[in-house]
């Protein structure tokens, strides 16, 4: 708990640096490209596309019975939105010890600002991407009362990316081999979980792995909230409240690993 | 004076390990996998506002690791330390500055860093702007900056954001001559204020100018501890007996040999007064001869009142023999034509014994530190004297029957 009490001090004396940070990292993923923002739409955009031709179209993949192209579309970009913002912060953490290296071993700077720069960068294509999701399924469905909800799932995916991105980028400093491994298990995750296939699909003995897996309940909250006009599943609340702990966890070790891990930046 | 800096026992062991993931699996499982290297033990000092503390000590000593220290950069594995006060650094010409964002980037994370924010940087960032001299260059990557240019960032940025207590770890060395200069009056008009100063340098002509105290650190422990003159004279002793061990290394103060064109100031003319007929060109003093010699130096962008001459006899195994300046002197150059200075110096009895000599000719500013312009061993003389004494000096003595 103390180390939550010290994290939000130094945060607030800090926090125009963590805002110089933020712009700095949001601008250098855009200089100088003709699209500009838009390049942050572009990539999750193309999967989509390659997704929805590939699995909705040829293999005719569907969520609900009866439905059409257009309805997987929706599923389809509800579960790639939060996931993408996700692999990319877990992604971008792995290298940022290194990538930071004077401003960790030259000044006072608090080394745990640096996966949350990463994190907090992941919500603006998150929050670029839902927009679009929003823009269509207004036009589709109408607007419900329930998407007063977005803000709150964007929290909890924060709060499961922060306390990855914690972890990953210390274990990054110790293990050489941890981003190869990391492109790894970020693909295994991404199949893991119903996003580009409905949870139906899988064999009734494999079911009970859904209930341990987050990301599963993550996007069923997005699901219930952005198109279903409901309540998220009570998985995500568990959800939640482990991402919150998972958070505190990761920041906590970062924070006493931080000392050991500048020894070999 | 109240004390900006209090340090009770500082110590610092860094841990050795045979790979990375050791470290990491002995914090979770709490069992020893490393070999401990002390690189500082119990340090204690206090530096008070007013008041600069000068850092010496061989490569490798752990004055880097104090300094580290004392800018909160590192943590002390034992003892204690009390800052009171905004700290800048300037450690090992880092600052802490990302290579990839440009110079302006870095000024205004710099700033937020030292908890000013966005008002309050947005309104500093002209004055040190202006103070860098960098123009255009601001809006380039770091990483294309020379590092003259860096250092002249990274000391303005660290300058202007008013902090109480300041530490410079050698940035100094590099940049120009005209921006040493503008570093060193900045640092003058700290201690003015009040401010408390580190400074670590290899040049113990610039610790003994600007320091009133100094720590010498000798195998990461405080060797010595105390006025600047006695600390740096005891350095110094000990300097000269590592070199008749290694004679290879040189510690001699190289001064900055800038082009015309950058200098502030530089010497026109240096010739002999009335000097005696010579051997191949090289005047032939004896000893208690007078000696004079002349020295004229040209003004650029300088009042005539920062600027000194200095003069250092050497015999020609470059032991120094006797050096005097008009600033520690106190006596101001008299003002020639078009700008230009000049000073008579005599030796009115002359005390060497035989030998060869030559005369370092040093251009310095007012506080003594900075050296605009140097002619080392210009005036090449030799000394032959009437008796048989031995040694190198002339000293005045008397022989007495026994006190019985």
């Amino acid at each position: 708990m103390s180390v939550v009490l010290k994290i939000l001090f130094e945060g607030w004396r800090l926090r125009w640096a963590l805002l110089q940070l933020l712009r700095r990292s949001i601008a250098s993923r855009t200089r100088g490209s003709v699209l500009g923002l838009g390049w942050l739409l572009l990539e999750p955009l193309f999967l989509f596309a390659l997704y929805t031709w590939v699995f909705g179209h040829l293999l005719k993949v569907r969520f609900d019975a009866g439905e059409g192209l257009g309805a997987f579309a929706l599923y389809l970009w509800c579960g790639l939105v939060p996931y993408n913002s996700f692999q990319q912060a877990v992604q971008g953490s792995a290298g940022v010890l290194v990538g930071n290296r004077p401003l960790l071993l030259h000044t006072r700077f608090p080394g745990w600002m640096l996966p949350l720069v990463e994190v907090l960068g992941s919500a603006v294509n998150e929050i670029l991407g839902l927009f679009v999701l929003l823009l269509f399924v207004g036009w589709e469905q109408g607007v419900t009362p329930w998407m007063a909800l977005i803000p709150l799932l964007v929290l909890v995916r924060l709060l499961i990316t922060g306390g990855v991105a914690w972890f990953t980028s210390i274990l990054a400093v110790f293990l050489p081999d941890f981003s190869q491994l990391l492109r790894m298990l970020l693909t295994l995750v991404f199949f893991a979980t119903p996003i580009i296939y409905p949870s139906k699909l899988i064999p009734m003995e494999w079911k009970w792995l859904l209930t341990f897996n987050p990301f599963y309940w993550l996007v069923s909250g997005y699901r219930s909230v952005m198109l279903e006009a409901a309540m998220p599943p009570p998985g995500f609340w568990w959800t939640a409240l482990g991402g919150g702990l998972g958070s505190m966890l990761g920041v906590a070790f970062f924070n006493r690993a931080l000392g050991r891990a500048k020894d070999f930046l | 004076m109240t004390a900006a800096l209090n340090a009770w026992n500082l110590g610092k062991v860094y841990r050795l390990y045979n790979r990375p993931l050791d470290s990491l699996l002995e914090m979770l499982f709490r069992r020893r996998r490393h070999t401990p290297f002390h690189a500082l033990e119990d340090v204690s000092f206090q530096l008070d506002f007013g008041e600069t503390l000068g850092i010496v000590g061989d490569n490798g000593a752990g004055k880097s690791t104090l300094l580290k220290i004392l800018a909160g950069t590192i943590e002390p594995s034992t003892g204690r330390l009390e800052v009171r006060g905004r700290v800048a650094a300037i450690l090992e010409l880092g600052v802490g500055f990302h290579p990839e964002f440009t110079g302006l980037e870095n000024l205004r994370l710099g700033c937020a860093m030292m908890g000013l924010d966005e008002s309050e940087t947005e309104e500093r960032i002209p004055q040190i702007l202006e103070f860098s001299e960098l123009g255009e260059f601001i809006h380039q990557p770091l990483k294309t900056y020379s590092s003259g240019m860096y250092v002249r960032l990274a000391f303005s940025l660290v300058t202007s954001v008013d902090p109480d207590i300041l530490i410079i770890d050698e940035a100094l060395a590099v940049g120009d001559a005209h921006f040493q200069k503008k570093c060193m009056d900045r640092m003058t008009e700290f201690r003015q204020q009040g401010k408390a100063l580190l400074f670590c340098s290899h040049s113990l002509y610039q610790i003994r100018h600007l320091c009133d105290r100094a720590l010498w650190i000798d195998h990461g422990r405080v060797r010595l501890m105390g006025p600047v003159e006695e600390v740096v004279d005891a350095y110094q002793d000990h300097v000269r007996r590592q070199d008749l061990s290694h004679p290879a290394k040189s510690t001699a103060v190289e001064p900055a040999h800038a082009g015309p064109e950058e200098k502030i100031a530089w010497i026109t003319e240096v010739r002999w007064l009335a000097s005696p007929a010579g051997e191949e060109g090289v005047p032939v003093f004896s000893t208690h001869d007078a000696l004079r010699l002349e020295v004229v130096a040209g003004l650029g962008r300088v009042e005539a009142d920062d600027v000194h001459i200095g003069v250092v006899i050497r015999r020609n195994d470059s032991v120094a023999c006797f050096g005097a300046s008009t600033e520690v002197d106190r006596v101001p150059l008299a003002i020639l034509e078009k700008g230009r200075v000049g000073i008579v110096y005599e030796i009115t009895d002359l005390p060497l014994l035989s030998g060869e000599y030559g005369c370092d000719i040093y251009l310095l500013d007012a506080t003594g530190v900075h050296i605009y312009d140097c002619w080392p061993a210009c005036l090449k003389f030799r000394v032959r004297q009437p008796g048989k004494e031995l040694g190198m000096c002339w000293m005045e003595h008397r022989w007495l029957p026994p006190q019985g």
